[in-house]
């Protein structure tokens, strides 16, 4: 027994789950999904904890497969496992069986699938096991995202899904032939340095499309949006996450590349900031997380050039604070991540709708999903005492620590970036939560919100409790970081984020907070309770009409406004001509740029010009036979005249 | 050893006790330059006071986070002022505070803003839109004035990096400080960014967020208030001052240039009109540019 067959044991339990979806009631499959989950989770404990690559070959089969776990698998190996369990959980309320008869078998089979091979891809080191279960995760993405395919919106956002999932496997493909034509072998391998560019670059183009950066997130905001929800925190919390695996893993066998990792830097900021910018004129809740999923993606990507810069330049330290950095933050985009959505799950089944302007006031209804929820915002934010605040630091750190080297100093400017970013952040979930939670409801969608059921809020509670772990007591996961991150770059040698940097310093500091919180409201616990309580004051309004509350998108309406270059908000304003003007409306959407502005046109546009060879593709079956053999005869032909030249010769 | 405790006594009774004497300084001040006799110097310490004895009115709309946001906002100001001590020697910090630092206060900028819009009401629903927007530009001026430290002081810890001799740097030292001036103005709602005296106008930011908050919550309010413009007064006073050798005469060089600092934001504050809006970002983004010019000119030298 080792760490590599326990995580083959947890793919066979998931795959058994996707089998047993189809004949035996939901809850067991869901338990076998958790079994399944808790297994890949012991097996990256257990790589982490004898910090070895353990290898398993399959001499002859699949051409020469090869199954191998080392630390940087169990890295995305942990997230997953917990995601899958607890999402598989999550689904027993939110995808009941008697709540949804006509798909639920589907949804939870695709679910089991997908989760299986994913870890299939955290192990699989030779080119055929990763593009095949890559395409197997796609399909299952595929299936969950159109789960509601009456929603002709969702059909779209599926199609496009497959679309970019394809696009990525073609990457995928080159790369993998590429590096079997410089090494023989079809699979990860060790890189020389004369050929790293177009490796790198092949990888870049596919991992990155399935990460979901700035200009390659084409397929994530609709995909979140429109999936289950728990189904999103899989999509979040794992399944981008892999894009990150497979670009983490280029780094690993590639000699450190300065031009890609200054181009894995531009990236991460281009995509944090400006997926932070589009999260903000979002008007769907689950849309708006999904834009912050595109903007955490580049704070990742971000670390990892930065530690890779680092590496070049002989900085320990620097390489130490942005692997560590980059790799907490897959953990912490995970677990917040998947709390987020998770409480948008809540919401979209109390009230059937996560149209933020139609909300309102959920706050009173559900107040245990409001605490949560302003836990996982103050995480996404990178606010202490959370996890998402260690994280952050140490990539901050280390974009610091390269100002003191005049080498390096170029990368400073990504700082003040990330800090607007931050601030971005926080805007836009001041905004969510505002006009989700706070205030008095806005429309009757909210009539009868309650708190989900309990076992719903228990996985709330769990993801919650973790952000709050890491990010008041860092030193949990320190080692494991370490282990991972000296894999990546073994120069580190003994350098310790516990001794050289105290940032972890948040848990003494959590204590003087809480003990403060805890005197202030002694101080005044007794006029808090006698406090009368009356209608909003206001300005002395003697009635406040919900419907005058602030909007989610006037909230953000002004930075909406500054940065409307790059955004381009369609809007529709009232023309107020006469004196007694009709009732007007006002609208404003924020679409996204690269794919509504730049992709389509130019798609529709290749449509136009080479739709006349659609002809060929008549649909008869006999025309179709007619081309395979002419082909046939074609390739007879060019091997006749090729031998023939070749005797001649 | 009893020396360094006395050093950190000292900042920290001052971090406690001092910061409604410099709004009573501030408004002093407004109020000479007006032709006024104005308040007395320790008026905001009444309020205070004052405002702790009152009964509260709570507005039903709102629930537990109202409540809280105040006191979470005070202590967050607090513990960032226990990273920030007036001399070398205090209390020691650790690698990465200064961005610590700033985070808290954002935290206290993220509970205002939701308090505000848990009251349901249109104008603190305003002042909270706008407090998000310009935090965005703030954020930018703050972290390169942070990257300037780093760059001059080679060192990530604030108490160190505020230490620092800047003596041939001193063009990207003065940029430093007028982009920490803007942003302190408008951290702390001052003219020509804020109204701080009209709160019922619709042009106030900070003031409108915090309506329908009353006896000890408002106390908490203002005192917070008073803490955050110590706090910037004492991060520009810092910057300014030479690195003297006796940590005494620091700190009392250093209450020196907080006053003169209160004073001159009294002085803009009844010399200057208040700025529009819609400019109001693009002056912070030219703070911001201030200090960019003021890192480059470090990196080049």
């Amino acid at each position: 027994m080792n760490p590599l067959i326990l995580t083959l044991l947890a793919i066979d339990t998931g795959c058994l789950a996707a089998l047993c979806a189809s004949c035996l009631p939901g809850k067991i499959t869901a338990w076998l999904e958790v079994l399944a989950g808790l297994c890949m989770m012991a097996a990256g404990l257990w790589v982490f904890h004898i910090d070895e690559t353990f290898i398993l070959p399959f001499p002859g089969f699949l051409s020469n497969a090869k199954l191998a776990i080392d630390p940087l698998s169990a890295v995305f190996l942990m997230p997953l496992g917990f995601v899958t369990a607890t999402s598989a959980i999550y689904a027993i309320c939110d995808w009941s069986d008697a709540e949804h008869p006509q798909n639920n078998r589907l949804v939870r089979g695709m679910h089991a699938f997908m989760a299986s091979s994913m870890a299939f891809i955290t192990i699989g080191q030779t080119g055929v096991i990763f593009l095949m279960s890559w395409a197997f995760m796609s399909i299952a993405g595929f299936f969950l995202v159109a789960a509601d395919h009456l929603n002709p919106k969702s059909r779209q956002a599926a199609l496009i899904e497959l679309a970019t999932t394809h696009l990525s496997v073609l990457f995928l493909w080159a790369l993998f032939a590429f590096i079997e034509k410089e090494t023989d072998w079809f699979g990860f391998t060790t890189i020389s340095s004369t050929y790293a560019t177009t490796v790198l670059t092949l990888g870049l183009l596919g991992f990155g499309l399935k990460a979901g950066f700035f200009p390659f997130h084409m397929g994530l905001p609709g995909s979140h949006a429109f999936a289950p929800n728990h189904a999103s925190a899989l999509f979040s919390g794992a399944l981008s996450k892999l894009g990150i695996y497979g670009i983490a893993r280029l780094l690993l066998i590639c000699p450190p590349h300065a031009e890609f990792a200054f181009t894995l830097v531009i990236l991460g900021v281009v995509s944090a900031f400006c997926g932070a910018l589009f999260a903000l004129g979002q008007q769907n809740h689950k849309r708006l997380l999904a834009w912050h999923s595109v903007s955490q993606m580049g704070i990742i990507l971000l670390g990892l050039g930065i530690g890779t810069l680092g590496r070049i330049h002989h900085q320990p330290s620097i390489a130490l604070l942005g692997y560590a950095g980059a790799l907490l933050h897959v953990w912490n985009h995970a677990l917040f991540k998947g709390l987020l959505f998770y409480s948008a799950g809540s919401i979209m089944r109390a009230c059937h709708t996560c149209d933020l302007d139609k909300l309102g006031g959920l706050g009173k209804k559900m107040p245990k999903t409001l605490f949560w929820s302003i836990i996982g915002s103050a995480a996404l934010c990178g606010l202490p005492p959370l996890n998402g605040f260690v994280s952050l630091l140490w990539i901050c750190l280390a974009l610091f620590e390269c100002v003191q080297h005049q080498e390096m100093v170029g990368m400073a400017f990504a700082a003040p970036l990330l800090a607007m970013t931050v601030a971005l952040t926080i805007a836009s979930m001041v905004k969510a939560i505002g006009a989700l939670f706070l205030g008095e409801p806005r429309s009757d969608a909210t009539r009868e919100a309650q708190d989900p059921p309990r076992l719903m809020r228990w996985v709330m509670v769990l993801h919650g409790g973790v952000c709050i772990g890491i990010g008041v007591y860092p030193r949990m996961v320190l080692p494991l970081l370490e282990t991972a991150v000296s894999k990546l770059c073994p120069e580190i040698g003994d350098l310790s984020l516990q001794s050289e940097f105290q940032g972890v310093g948040t848990t003494y500091l959590t204590g003087a907070l809480l003990i403060l919180m805890g005197c202030f409201y002694l101080l005044n616990r007794h006029k808090c309770m006698r406090a009368a309580r009356q209608i909003t004051w206001s300005t002395g309004l003697a009635v406040n009409p919900p419907r005058a509350q602030w909007t989610a998108a006037s909230l953000t309406q002004g930075l909406v406004q500054i940065f409307s270059p790059l955004l381009r908000p369609k809007t529709s304003k009232p023309r107020l001509r006469a004196l007694f003007p009709e009732p007007a409306q006002y609208e404003t959407y924020v679409g996204d740029v690269v794919f509504e502005g730049l992709l389509m046109p130019f798609l529709r546009k290749c449509a136009q010009k080479i739709g006349r060879l659609r002809t060929l593709q008549s649909g008869q079956i006999q025309l179709y036979f007619l081309y395979m053999g002419i082909l046939v005869l074609g390739l007879l032909a060019w091997l006749w005249f090729g031998s023939q030249g070749g005797e001649a010769l | 050893m009893s020396a360094h405790v006395g050093y950190c006594l000292f900042d920290g009774l001052c971090l406690l006790f001092l910061p409604p004497l410099f709004l009573g300084l501030l408004n002093k001040a407004k109020a000479r330059m007006q032709g006024r006799i104005g308040a007395p110097l320790l008026q905001p310490y009444y309020d205070v006071i004052k405002l702790m004895q009152k009964e509260m009115v709570i507005s039903q709309t709102t629930r537990l986070l109202f409540r809280f946001a105040p006191c979470i906002t005070v202590i967050t100001l607090l513990l960032a002022g226990a990273f920030l001590p007036m001399g070398p020697l205090g209390f020691g910090g650790f690698t990465g505070d200064m961005i610590f630092f700033f985070t808290l206060l954002a935290v206290g900028q993220f509970f205002t803003a939701l308090a505000a819009l848990d009251t349901g009401s249109p104008f603190e629903g305003l002042g909270a839109s706008r407090e998000v927007t310009f935090a965005c530009f703030s954020k930018l001026t703050l972290c390169l004035v942070l990257l300037c430290l780093a760059r001059i002081s080679g060192s990530l810890n604030l108490t160190e990096m505020l230490s620092a001799s800047w003596s041939d740097q001193m063009a990207s030292k003065g940029l430093c400080c007028a982009g920490l001036f803007l942003v302190a103005l408008v951290a702390t709602g001052r003219l020509p960014f804020d109204d701080s005296e009209t709160p019922t106008e619709l042009d106030g930011v900070h003031l409108a967020m915090v309506f329908d908050h009353s006896g000890p919550k408002l106390a908490e309010i203002q005192y917070g208030m008073s803490t955050r413009l110590y706090l910037y007064c004492l991060l520009i006073a810092r910057l300014l001052l030479p690195y003297s050798g006796n940590p005494w005469l620091l700190r009392a060089e250093c209450l020196g240039i907080m006053l003169l600092l209160v004073l001159a934001m009294g002085l803009l504050e009844s010399t200057v009109s208040r700025l529009r809006l819609s400019k109001t970002p693009n002056v912070i983004a030219g703070s911001a540019l201030l200090c960019a010019l003021g890192f480059l000119l470090t990196v080049r030298g």
